[in-house]
């Protein structure tokens, strides 16, 4: 029963705070670029005039086309439950770490397919160019984790919180694998090194090139599905290398301070991924392994720094 | 000390990671940028070192790494890549990949002669390890890649690794020393970069590569 509660609970803070995390990254970049940018609250409102939308379906497509936003949805969604928010307590136990690297692959293949169903060339394109980047983020996200996984003794993302005395982020091997676990989220993302996700109109284009035959309420649920994603990996990210305000026990005071945490957290990774996405221009794709490359180099690092234990 | 033991270590993997990033840049700028991050990043960590020994000097070097590697030396390379301002992107001899993977072989190589050199030794071996690799990659950074001013960028990035090593091995040279040796380096990177622009005036390129064809 308490469990259940949990879960609900969790649902909802998940439906409420992903937009807004996307709706406060697109505020900050605004800013940081001097201009005004649209208001936190837009992707509720982008979602809303997205529901009361017509589907418009081409008539190539096939039944894949129409349940791959559903399936890619309910895969995120999973994995987002995985990720302990403010509570490392192990109420979850089947948070499995390759289980969670493996079901947000579930949305990208997914989507990948409906890209190629719809037979518009640019789908097929980006469907490509979407699997030669995850082929290269996702040995670099397992190894970015794994090397937490590896002082905690354990695979359970509940586990790798506290797993070791110190705070990851201030060892040496924490901080290697912390910045190669952000890079992989970048891309994960496809923010702008990887993939710039503002433009529909470049021939550069990955993300957006999939989903460019969705309309009306199926695009609203990858926006959704991309959201959720968002504030998944930068919980994750936020949690794992920098565990502060979790909260031990069941405490209202404590879970007060612990949600405080959690918006704070949540704003700092805002204000990283939009000055990121400021800072850097996009590379060309032939040189997305470069950048995935320093990211394994530096969890191949941490690694050593681990496992030799010091 | 155990917070300086941190806060110097922490410094040293930033100083490792913008390590890292060098060899993924092609730009001079971008380069030019790790070397003042790292350099920054030294200061810091000799800054604490000095704050907590409650060694003076050390706060001193660090005033003056600031001030000369921060500020100083990377104005005056981007004063010479103004002048020169052929290309802005310094050709590899090989590929980013090749490079990068490169990189982590000479950690681990360095990760082995450093564990074996403090084998029976209460220190933990990666201070050793970091600045090995740093000093290594800097060395392969001039091997290959054949612009001029990024053979004296190698230099630095070498320099700065030697100092990191001295923090963190041995608490920090003697004052006169770090001071002689910061000097050395002002001077001498003062030289280079007047080199660097006399190459170029004279053969139109600064590919190292080229010079072996002597105008006559």
């Amino acid at each position: 029963m308490n469990t259940l509660v949990l879960l609900f609970v969790k649902l909802t803070g998940l439906l409420l705070l992903a937009p807004i995390l996307q709706g406060m990254i697109k505020r900050l970049k605004g800013t940081i670029q001097g201009r005004q940018g649209p208001g936190v609250f837009q992707p509720f409102r982008d979602v809303k005039k997205l529901l009361a939308k017509r589907r418009v379906i081409s008539r190539e497509t096939s039944w894949v086309f129409g349940i791959a936003p559903i399936v890619a949805f309910a895969a995120v969604l999973t994995a987002s439950l995985m990720v302990p928010w403010i509570d490392p307590t192990p109420w979850n136990y089947m948070s499995d770490l390759l289980l969670f690297v493996y079901l947000l692959a579930i949305p990208r293949f997914m989507m990948a397919l409906a890209g190629l169903d719809a037979s518009g060339s640019f789908g097929g394109m980006s469907s490509s160019r979407e699997m030669a980047v995850s082929a290269l983020a996702e040995p670099a996200l397992l190894l970015a984790l794994l090397t937490l996984a590896l002082p905690a003794r354990s695979l359970n993302l509940q586990n790798l919180i506290g797993g070791s005395d110190a705070v990851p982020i201030f060892t040496p091997a924490g901080l290697l694998a912390g910045v190669a676990f952000f890079v992989v989220v970048v891309a994960e993302l496809g923010r702008i090194p990887v993939d710039n996700p503002d433009t529909h109109l470049e021939l550069t284009m990955i993300h957006e090139g999939m989903v460019l035959e969705y309309s009306g309420p199926q695009l609203a649920l990858i926006h959704l599905t991309y959201w959720i994603k968002q504030v998944t990996l930068v919980l994750l990210l936020m949690n794992v290398f920098a565990p502060f305000g979790l909260v031990f026990a069941i405490d209202a005071a404590a879970g007060l301070v612990a949600v405080g945490w959690l918006l704070a957290k949540l704003a700092m990774a805002a204000i990283a991924l939009a000055l990121t996405e400021t800072l850097l221009a996009k590379l060309r794709l032939f040189q997305m392994m470069d950048l995935m490359g320093l990211s394994l180099v530096l969890s191949i690092t941490a690694l050593l720094f681990v496992a030799t234990g010091s | 000390m155990q917070c300086y033991n941190n806060v110097v270590t922490w410094m040293g993997t930033i100083i490792l990671i913008s390590g890292f990033l060098t060899v993924l840049f092609r730009r001079f700028w971008n380069i030019l940028a790790c070397y003042r991050i790292q350099s920054l990043a030294l200061a810091i960590a000799t800054w604490t070192a000095g704050r907590m020994t409650g060694n003076g000097h050390l706060e001193m070097i660090a005033y003056a790494t600031l001030l000369v590697k921060a500020i100083l030396i990377p104005s005056w390379i981007r004063h010479v890549l103004k002048r020169i301002s052929t290309r802005t992107e310094a050709r590899l001899t090989v590929g980013v990949a090749f490079y990068l993977f490169s990189a982590a072989g000479l950690l681990l190589l360095s990760h082995v002669v450093a564990s074996r050199a403090l084998y029976g030794l209460r220190a933990s071996p990666e201070a050793l390890t970091e600045v090995l690799a740093l000093v290594l990659i800097g060395l392969f950074q001039m091997m290959t890649r054949r612009e001029a001013v990024t053979q004296m960028m190698g230099i630095l990035f070498i320099e700065n690794a030697l100092t990191l090593a001295a923090l963190q091995l041995a608490k920090g040279l003697p004052m006169v020393i770090e001071l002689g040796i910061m000097l050395d380096v002002l001077i001498g990177i003062l030289a280079m970069g007047i080199l660097v622009y006399r190459i170029q005036e004279q053969f139109d390129t600064t590919d190292t590569a080229r010079l072996s064809t002597l105008h006559g």
